[in-house]
């Protein structure tokens, strides 16, 4: 095992034997008193009734066996099973007892009866187990981290049953009180107060209240081995400030023993968050279907609000395929109000210890930023790691809210920054080697060792190598087929595990194309090299919609497949790369 | 290769008594390379068995991952007692006291002096350095297994650890 260059020094330590205390483990996780089934023994007992006694004491002794080992377990009993097919669920590795742990998700998307789901599965590397126990209940829009400090797994998301409010989205406005008292809450992002938060420019014009939009309250859950517990009161505080918004990406940080979140807004030169009806979270992170986090070694992604349906703290628990920033139905999300021309992304960072988030400092923070993942990256220094990239297509010219934006095409580039403790560094920027290179904006993320596994929301498989560094583009036949809404996480022994999802049209194709395409249940492993596919049923192929028969790219009848013409937004980051060539299936 | 499962495999095949038996002192003595006081490694390493027996079964680490399964663990409950000792610290530097006057004593008798000059000249590297040499010689772990603990790849672990033994050494020679 060691080598012999290393043996005097190990020597120093071959003295050392475990004290009998750490022998006591059994104690320290249990203290079950079970004195009472001593004492039931006695010799004056009838030979019958003692036989009847000793069916008891069994009966008892099992119980009490039962009991043992499901407290030894402290009550996250697995069960077994296998998790059903569904999209959206969110993954995380926990490394404090070695599993992947994946939450909810949704059974079946864009159909009737569509349904959330709140169970939770464990990994561990080979086989999936049900963890028993109560569930934080349907959440949306969830991100999930490991949490080591904590013990386990740090999951937010945002109730289901929550009654949209409305709220005014700009800072310095009133919030609208067009709601009842209790449901007129702060929303989660942008907040609605008098001081943008950590990563944004101060000083933001007053100006009217340009819109209304739901307001949620996020929560926070922690997973350990003894099972969900909510973490803190989940409900924000007036200042709206104390804890990341919809859409936020955690990670832990290995180097600080924290959990980061990071949140972007959308920003035009004139200093407001930019967001209109429906549009909720910003779009930078945009927490869709498909779309999402990346968390210490991983995350899925996991929500249902969707932009294109409008609200996400509203949303329904129907889950729309078409992700934000593929859909023209986004673009007014996207597009800076008329006479703010020039937009940029502010990131915003918050850090999770001793049960409260604390805004991060807004030194140093990533900006004018297209499209980020956040994962536990750096296997050496253990800071957790952003990317960010610039967006293909970057805004020439003011454009108006719902027009599509006029411009020019530049050659994305991905920029790097590990968290320091207190705040972002730029490690380094690289035009990627094509135009070609992943959209993060909405993209999952995993990560293992030197490697970060990025799916994007057009289904397609990138590596990141950190020492390069460079992407890759997975073309590997054994990966999984091109899909959007499966969880990505870290997985035991240095793999990354993949689940569910559905598939889109092909690779590069909006993922609206995934319509008809149901819900894969079907578990994947890569171990940086190849994709192996454990067990579970793939998702179906989609129904491909059918040819356009008009001429060009304009025309065509309703549903058909026709490439469709970037609606590109300055802040659009999917849409945002050069307009990809959209080929209708079978030609 | 698809193997469709239905459920979760049998119970771990390993009684936990034996995980104990044959990985307690390498998991004590990795905590003893980490942690400044010796009665708190044992309280750690205590904890990492309780942590590690209450998720066996529902974990069901392959028998030949146990090792850097434990090993996980026990990094993880290092780095929080960091934690706690970085609060208390700094509480007591507030109170104007040290938080190191008492081990000090108690590791003078507790430990040899080959190991107290190595462990002092442990502490002078950074975390991820103090983790690859104490998984490495005091828990005695493979570069293969020190690597799956650390989330690194092997080469990159074996030429970290090869630099952090050598920084070792140098502050032992100029000790001596």
């Amino acid at each position: 095992m060691t080598e012999p260059d290393d043996r005097d020094l190990q020597a120093a330590f071959e003295h050392l034997t475990a004290p009998p205390s750490t022998a006591d483990y059994a104690h320290r996780a249990i203290r079950v008193d079970v004195a009472e089934h001593r004492a039931v023994h006695g010799g004056r007992w009838a030979p019958l009734v003692a036989g009847v006694l000793t069916v008891l004491i069994a009966v008892a002794a099992a119980g009490t066996f039962l009991a043992l080992r499901n407290a030894r377990q402290n009550g996250v009993a697995t069960g077994s099973g296998y998790p059903t097919a569904r999209v959206s669920a969110v993954m995380a590795y926990d490394s404090t007892s070695g599993v992947t742990v994946m939450y909810g998700g949704y059974r079946d998307p864009g159909r009737a009866g569509n349904t959330a789901l709140s169970d939770t599965w464990l990994w561990n590397g080979s086989s999936w187990g049900a963890a028993a126990g109560p569930s934080p209940g349907v959440l949306i829009d969830v991100h999930m981290s490991d949490d080591p400090a904590d013990g386990g797994v740090l999951l937010t998301g945002l109730p289901q049953s929550v009654d949209g409010g409305v709220a005014c989205a700009v800072p310095g406005t009133p919030v609208s009180q067009s709601a009842s008292a209790s449901n007129a809450i702060a929303p989660a992002s942008p907040p609605p107060v008098s001081s943008p938060p950590p990563g944004l420019p101060s000083g933001a014009p007053s100006s009217p209240c340009p819109i209304a939009i739901p307001a949620p309250s996020v929560q926070t859950w922690l997973f350990t081995s003894h099972g969900w517990s909510r973490a803190n009161g989940g409900s924000l505080s007036t200042n709206g400030l104390d804890m990341p918004g919809l859409g936020a990406q955690l990670a832990y940080d290995f180097a600080s023993g924290e959990v980061i979140a990071v949140e972007a807004y959308p920003i035009s030169s004139c200093g407001l968050p930019l967001a209109s009806a429906g549009a909720v979270q910003p779009d930078l992170m945009c927490p869709m279907i498909g779309a999402g986090s990346g968390s210490a070694g991983s995350s899925g992604s996991g929500s249902s609000g969707n932009a294109s349906s409008g609200s996400a703290a509203g949303a329904t628990p129907g889950y729309a395929v078409p992700a934000c920033p593929t859909t023209a139905a986004c673009a007014p999300i996207l597009c800076a109000p008329a006479g703010c021309p020039a937009l940029t992304n502010a990131v915003a960072t918050w850090t999770w210890g001793h049960g409260t988030w604390t805004p991060g400092s807004s030194a140093h923070a990533p900006s004018a930023e297209a499209g980020a993942v956040l994962f536990a990256g750096d296997s050496g220094s253990g800071h957790a790691r952003l990317l960010t990239e610039t967006s293909g297509l970057m805004p020439a010219q003011p454009c108006e809210a719902g027009h599509a934006c006029p411009a020019t095409v530049v050659r994305p580039s991905t920029t790097s920054y590990s968290w320091d403790g207190s705040s972002w560094t730029k490690e380094g920027s690289f035009a990627n080697q094509s135009a070609t290179g992943p959209q993060l904006a909405g993209a999952t993320v995993a990560a293992t060792g030197d490697h970060a596994l990025v799916v994007t929301a057009t289904g397609e498989l990138w590596t990141w190598t950190a020492s390069g560094p460079r992407w890759d583009l997975q073309t590997d036949p054994g990966r999984p087929d091109a899909r959007v809404g499966s969880a990505l996480s870290a997985g035991p022994a240095g793999t990354v595990v993949l689940f569910g999802g559905v598939r889109v049209g092909m690779t590069n194709t909006p993922v609206v194309t995934g319509v008809g395409s149901t819900a894969g249940a079907d578990t994947w492993t890569w171990n940086t090299v190849s994709w192996t596919h454990v067990a579970g049923e793939l998702p179906s192929a989609p129904v491909a919609p059918p040819a356009c028969s008009g001429t060009g790219g304009g025309g065509g009848s309703e549903g058909c497949a026709v490439p469709q013409p970037a609606q590109v937004s300055p802040a659009t980051p999917v849409a945002g790369s050069p307009p990809r060539q959209t080929v209708p299936p079978g030609g | 290769m698809i193997a469709v499962m239905t459920g979760v495999v049998p119970a771990a095949a390993v009684p936990f008594d034996e995980v104990y038996r044959e990985h307690a002192n390498a998991v004590f003595r990795f905590c003893v390379s980490q942690l400044r006081d010796h009665s708190v490694a044992e309280d750690v390493a205590g904890d990492v068995f309780a942590a590690a027996f209450a998720a066996y079964e529902r974990t069901q680490p392959e028998p030949d991952g146990v090792r850097t399964w434990l090993f996980r663990i026990a990094r993880n409950a290092v780095i929080d007692q960091y934690r706690r000792e970085g609060r208390s610290r700094s509480l007591l530097s507030r109170l104007g006291r040290s938080a190191h006057a008492r081990s000090t004593v108690e590791e003078s008798v507790e430990q040899r002096t080959d190991l107290r000059s190595i462990r002092a000249a442990i502490d002078t590297l950074g975390d991820r350095d103090r983790q690859l040499v104490g998984l490495r010689i005091a828990g005695g772990l493979s570069y293969a297994d020190l690597a799956a603990v650390l989330n690194m790849r092997e080469g990159a672990a074996r030429m970290a650890t090869h630099r952090a033994l050598a920084r070792v050494r140098a502050r032992l020679a100029e000790e001596t």
